[in-house]
């Protein structure tokens, strides 16, 4: 076992675990952070995807003690029900979610492309989404739905 | 069992000093992308981590005239850096397009190596720009060249107690260029079916001085196209010889049946994609008539 403390989503926690478990079953199991899917488990999916440090990372290759001292941030830090993103918005207002699974993913994976990239073109999104793989939309309404966030946050 | 302990050294020294004790007994976890990924799989349980993240193990930089690479580079730094987008425009390229974002914020160019898989994407864009390893342990230090690296799938001449710490390049300069290509079973998160690396330097009157082909997915470890090299090499860089050679670096594969594609089908594309990155190493136009 092994302490490890960080910011999640401004937040410091502190948090005592096997050193073998992974950054997204911390999330789940040990912090009650659900909005991080359990998938693949390889890195193929993305329904893990978080921010650490700012940059989209799988949660599930993340061996959970290297982040201590670091940042982590999930869904649950881009918005919440009562206050929701502009991007989480948009996702509700074009169908960009169906199921739901692949979505808190895709938005953080968008969120990270908006930080770095206002206005990103639809090969931006497109590019920036690749890790996020979604079985219900066919992209075409996630797109529009990053898309339409970029614009009405500028 | 006994739990597995986590080693998070601040130093270099202190690495290098728990790999020399622990040898095999510690895995190296350096993005996580191939380790955590087999932890969870069940594929493999460590007895220990070694992380080497706090190693200052990220840069790149031109020194005497070498691009030195740190083992621990991750592949979104190698993918944006300017240096190599000029200066070893192949690696840029694989590093960049690799897998995900997600992944290529995690995964390092050294893991890449060690991982030595023989479809690897930069491990192939490496071998073509003809890179060497620094491999380090509490010894000393010893140089090696990549294409004396790989011994077969998955395996290295790296040694139970040495760290890969450094790749070094030499830039591309005046007349010269490198580039990489792959095919893969779609555009992104997918492994190279073939992949292949070139690096061509002409001199001024369009005579090829220096080639390097590298071929992936195509032999049991990241392959050197030596004839094709060598055919190339000292004759006008024309559209007719970078087919010529292409041809005999398809003599040069052996490749097998497996989920990802076939022989046959890995011999016609690794053509295709030899003499298109030759044409666009070169500086010939790329559309293949």
């Amino acid at each position: 076992m092994t302490t490890i403390s960080f910011k999640l989503n401004g937040k410091k926690v502190q948090v005592e675990a096997p050193v073998t478990v992974n950054l997204l079953a911390l999330l789940r199991e040990y912090l009650d952070t659900t909005g991080p899917k359990f998938g693949c488990e390889q890195g193929n999916c993305g329904a893990c995807t978080v921010l650490l440090d700012g940059d989209p990372v799988n949660a599930c290759l993340v061996l959970a003690p290297i982040v201590e001292g670091r940042e982590v941030m999930t869904i649950e830090g881009i918005g919440s029900p009562d206050k929701p993103h502009v991007l989480q918005k948009a996702f509700t207002e074009y169908y960009g979610a169906q199921c739901g699974f692949c979505t808190p993913g895709m938005i953080v994976s968008a969120y990270a492309l908006l930080k770095k990239n206002p206005h990103p073109t639809r090969d931006d999104v497109v590019n920036a989404i690749v890790g996020n793989v979604c079985r219900c939309t066919g992209y075409a309404k996630i797109v529009e739905s990053v898309l339409a966030a970029a614009d009405q946050m500028r | 069992m006994e739990e597995a302990q986590y080693f998070a050294p601040a130093t270099l020294r202190e690495a290098l000093r728990l790999k020399g004790k622990l040898g095999s007994g510690i895995s190296v976890l350096a993005g996580g992308t191939d380790l955590v990924r087999d932890m969870n799989l069940e594929f493999k349980i460590p007895k220990n981590v070694l992380w080497i993240g706090h190693l200052g193990l990220e840069y790149i930089k031109l020194v005497d005239g070498v691009i030195h690479i740190g083992g621990a580079t991750r592949m979104q730094t190698a993918g944006a850096s300017k240096l190599l987008q000029q200066k070893a425009n192949a690696l840029a390229t694989a590093a960049g397009k690799m897998a995900s974002p997600p992944v290529r914020s995690l995964a390092t160019l050294g893991g890449n190596l060690v991982t030595a898989s023989p479809a690897g994407d930069t491990v192939c864009a490496m071998l073509g720009l003809g890179a060497e390893v620094v491999l380090a342990s509490t010894k000393g230090k010893r140089v090696i060249a990549l294409d004396k690296f790989f011994t077969g799938p998955g395996k290295t001449v790296l040694q139970a107690g040495e760290l890969l710490t450094e790749i070094r390049i030499r830039p591309t300069g005046a007349r010269e260029g490198s580039a990489y290509l792959k095919i893969g079973r779609r555009q992104a998160l997918t492994l190279a079916v073939v992949n292949a690396a070139a690096r061509v330097r002409l001199d001024a009157k369009g005579n090829c001085v220096e080639v390097l082909i590298a071929m992936g997915a195509v032999a049991p470890k990241p392959t050197r196209a030596v004839k094709a090299e060598k055919l190339l090499r000292g004759k006008p860089f024309t559209a007719e010889a970078v087919r010529e050679a292409a041809a005999v670096a398809v003599t040069e594969t052996r490749p097998i049946d497996d989920v990802h594609g076939t022989a046959w089908y890995r011999r016609k594309t690794i053509k295709v994609l030899v003499e298109r990155s030759l044409r666009m190493a070169g500086g010939l136009p790329v559309e293949v008539d």
